[in-house]
């Protein structure tokens, strides 16, 4: 694969797929600044994936995978991202604000995913999206089985609190 | 009462979806440039990887060779532990870059699922801990050998203590990379793979791995645990097996113990054989790689043998025809040949040497004192001159080609002991200069006139000033430590210590020094009387030869000489006609005291007793004295005792019989001339003594050997 084929495919991946690594982003990281931070990384993680992408499976599976994985490894390394961060402020002006009114319960769902582990915040993420437990399974490398557990837990956690919150 | 499905929908609607959008131009132009920088980044880093390798890996080979170019060449024994080295080295930098490799191929690649990946992410910071922790079997120990060569190299000359900080240098470097290693270890990696494993344990059940994450696993601790005893096991087994091995093997050199045989003069077959025996025995303790051995008595060869090997990496036997270094007694051959050429009228030993140097050499810091210099106070070591050579003389990396304008530069600032003929001064300067002056009167090179004097004539078929590539020499070692050691004569003159030779040679050499033949009487007289100082008094040596006597049968005129690398003795009794020569290719222990030995031994009557009406041997029981309360103090065997008798007669006879002899100097002669006094009292001393000591209040009886040891310390 070349060059142009990976940055056509990466094109393509984006305006399809770009909505699955804003909300992901969204869901790690807790400012703007670490947002673009790690939406820069899972892009580039995607660019780099490409050439070892081979149609096994869903372009969106694929896509989740990358974004999921380098969101976990990005959150390990946090910390270091934030000091680092500054020279990257310079250059990385590519999240355009729209000009949709925040929303508080959308906000409320999100800072509760932010305050769960990686892997319960992928998961939740994936239900969320609308995936079903059998891609779920796939994306995390466990069971459907453990993948039910795990999913009617959280979303008992989840409502518990909302109405705990009363939002 | 809200519902999951409450919150799908607030999810799903479209219309809070989402707050941003990407610039989906600029995102791409990012990205692009990081990937791009990041395969350059790995590029370099692993052309600086394989670079370094590549270059430690020279840097021993050429270290090797340098040592082994420098030491002579020929014996493997040098380069082989760096090529073992470099090999070593090759072997675990190739098995980590491939390992290396392996892991890099999917190290930043995020494709696979979340719990394929913290697998990976698991086993990868497992392998940077394995090869954090192992961090001192990857790079140190493999190269062990190498930085002790490289350490005995480097510090080559330095005094011991130089060696050891350089040294503890070394180690406190290692220790550093090693401790940081630990700590980062500690404080990164180890935690990060716990991190790791607990997100993994979140997967693996259907508990909150939140519960997990608050402290690390027991059992991933005890797994640790059971490695680091593993590895503390194999590798106290390592050195316990090594320090075993070694100490096994190890055993310090003793010095060489006095035979117990008293006469050997008849030179039978009964005597040869207990030389023979204590010899062996003698290589053995002092362990000598070889020891060379000859006597001759009135012209004849009555016993020779070499021991040992005058190459121990290639075994090859040691025999009186090996040639050795001799290191100082080099200066005898250079007074002989200048007597010669003295008696041939080519040099006047009584003119000043700036007679034989070029017009503008000034000698010493004080010129009028140094051109009145003569070749004879050279040769006697009473000019004044000191020691040492006052720097580099040598051109050709150390080699024999004197330079001489640099030993003339040199020579201006060179301080003059004492004035010349006015005391004694044992200096490798002056026989240096001496072989000089020989060369230029005579224009020849020293070692041509050295074949020419006297190896013709003497038939020395294995002596030479070492120019001579045809002639091969015992390989030299090191003590305590048996390294192979060529010396170089950088700081050294041929006249003064160029000198290689046989035991064999040496024997001829000695029976010419004692009857006339080669050498006129008139010339035999000069090696054989002591040199006059100004005053008229006798100095200690004669032309090249020390004046002493350790036994009651005369003089023993002698000359050793030792290095690093070699050890040599020759002496003989003019008197009795009989000399000894023995020469080792090793430091030390020196061989000093196996010639004096076999020298009293063969001499007949020499061991008999250690005073005879003919004279008394230069020796003492005790190796020091000191007064109090006019009552000797003395030392012996390292330790002080008030001394109460000698032999059973109350110290206090002994004192007074020599206070009323010889007066003034009673005490001197009490220290230093013991058997003397005895036998003047009647008393026919032993070589062995008994000593009343006084030891925590009581007299205890000791016995004790009279040695010429003993009393050389007795006198300084």
């Amino acid at each position: 694969m070349n060059e142009s084929e990976q940055a056509s495919r990466f094109g393509e991946w984006y305006r399809e797929y770009q909505g699955i690594v804003l909300r992901i982003a969204r869901a790690s990281a807790f400012n703007l600044a670490d947002q673009e931070d790690l939406i820069q990384e899972i892009s580039l993680q995607i660019w780099n994936s490409i050439p070892n992408f081979g149609g096994n499976c869903k372009a969106s599976t694929w896509v989740y995978r990358v974004a999921l994985n380098t969101a976990i490894a990005w959150g390990r390394k946090e910390k270091s991202h934030r000091e680092t961060r500054e020279g990257l402020a310079e250059d990385a002006h590519f999240l355009k604000e729209t000009a949709e009114p925040r929303n508080e319960k959308l906000e409320w769902i999100y800072d509760q995913i932010r305050r769960f582990d990686p892997i319960d915040r992928s998961l939740i993420l994936l239900h969320l999206d609308g995936q079903s437990y059998l891609e779920i399974a796939d994306i995390l490398g466990i069971s459907e089985k453990n993948v039910g557990v795990k999913l009617s837990r959280l979303r008992k956690t989840l409502t518990d609190k909302a109405n705990n919150d009363a939002i | 009462m809200m519902l999951f499905e409450d919150l799908e929908i607030i999810w799903r609607d479209k219309g809070a979806q989402p707050t941003h959008t990407i610039d989906d131009e600029a995102l791409r132009r990012i990205v692009a440039d990081r990937a791009h920088s990041y395969r350059r980044k790995i590029l370099w880093r692993d052309i600086f990887e394989i670079g370094m390798d590549v270059f430690v890996v020279v840097m021993l080979i050429a270290v090797g060779l340098w040592a082994e170019w420098r030491s002579g060449g020929g014996h493997l024994r040098v380069i082989s532990p760096m090529l073992v080295t470099a090999i070593g080295y090759a072997f675990v930098a190739t098995f980590r870059f491939a390992s290396r490799q392996r892991q890099k191929g999917r190290e930043k690649l995020f494709d696979d699922s979340i719990r394929g990946n913290l697998e990976r992410l698991v086993s990868n910071a497992d392998y940077q801990i394995r090869l954090k922790s192992w961090f001192a079997w990857w790079y140190l120990v493999p190269l062990i050998p190498g930085y002790m060569l490289i350490t005995r190299s480097t510090t080559e000359g330095a005094p011991v203590l130089a060696r050891w900080i350089f040294g503890g240098l070394m180690c406190l470097l290692f220790w550093f990379m090693d401790w940081g290693n630990k700590r980062q270890l500690r404080t990164e990696l180890v935690p990060q793979k716990e991190e790791l494993e607990a997100l993994l344990a979140g997967l693996e059940n259907g508990g909150r791995s939140a519960e997990i994450r608050s402290g690390s696993s027991p059992s991933s601790s005890i797994v640790t645990w059971s490695r680091r005893f593993v590895g503390l096991t194999v590798a106290l087994l390592i050195f316990g097996v090594v320090g075993w091995f070694l100490w096994a093997n190890y055993r310090p050199a003793e010095n060489p113990e006095a035979p117990k045989f008293d006469d050997i003069s008849a030179f039978d077959e009964n005597d040869k054989a207990r030389i023979d025996a204590w010899l062996r025995e003698t290589v053995e303790r002092a362990q000598y790689p070889s020891l060379s051995v000859a006597i001759v008595r009135a012209g004849t060869t009555v016993y020779e043998q070499a021991f040992g090997f005058e190459n121990t990496w290639r075994e090859i036997r040691a025999t009186t025809n090996t040639a050795y270094h001799v290191a100082s007694v080099t200066k005898v051959f250079t007074a002989s040949l200048a007597v010669m050429l003295h008696e041939r009228g080519v040099v006047d030993l009584d003119l000043p040497l700036a007679r034989y140097l070029p017009e503008d050499v000034v000698i010493s810091t004080q010129p009028e004192a140094g051109e009145t210099i003569t070749l004879r106070q050279l040769a006697s070591h009473t000019s004044g001159l000191p020691r040492g050579v006052p720097g580099s003389v040598q051109s050709v990396e150390g080699r024999y080609a004197l330079e001489p304008q640099r030993l003339y530069h040199l020579l201006a600032g060179v301080k003059l002991e004492f004035l010349p003929g006015e005391g004694e001064r044992y200096s490798n300067l002056g026989f240096g200069l001496l072989g000089h002056a020989l060369e230029r009167a005579a224009k020849k090179p020293l070692n041509q006139l050295l074949q020419e004097l006297l190896c013709g004539p003497l038939q020395l078929e294995r002596t030479a000033y070492h120019v001579d590539e045809d002639l091969p020499v015992a390989t030299g070692y090191t003590t305590p430590v048996q390294l192979p050691e060529t010396h170089s004569y950088r700081e050294r003159l041929a006249g003064s210590g160029g000198l290689v030779t046989s035991a064999g040679d040496l024997a001829k050499f000695l029976a010419a020094q004692m009857q006339p033949g080669v050498f006129t009487s008139n010339m035999l007289s000069q090696f054989h009387i002591a040199t006059r100082l100004k005053d008229g008094l006798p100095a200690g040596r004669s032309l090249g030869w020390r004046i002493d006597s350790a036994i009651p049968g005369g003089v023993i005129l002698s000359k050793n000489g030792g290095r690093k690398n070699c050890s040599a003795w020759i002496g003989f009794s003019p008197d009795h006609d009989i000399g000894v020569a023995v020469v080792a290719n090793i430091g030390g222990p020196e061989v000093d005291p196996i010639g004096y030995w076999l020298l009293g031994r063969a001499i007949p009557g020499g061991r008999a007793k250690p005073a005879t009406a003919n004279g008394a041997a230069k020796v003492a029981p005790y190796s020091g004295v000191r007064w109090e309360n006019n009552r000797p103090v003395v030392e012996v065997q390292g330790r002080w005792s008030p001394l109460a008798s000698i032999d059973a007669i109350p110290v206090e006879r002994i004192l007074e019989f020599a206070e009323k002899e010889y007066r003034s100097v009673a005490r001197k002669r009490f220290a230093e001339d013991l058997p003397e006094v005895l036998l003047a009292m009647g008393h026919q001393p032993e070589w062995e003594v008994t000593l009343g000591l006084e030891i925590d209040g009581q007299v205890r009886r000791v016995k004790v050997e009279m040695t010429k040891e003993n009393r050389d310390r007795v006198r300084r």
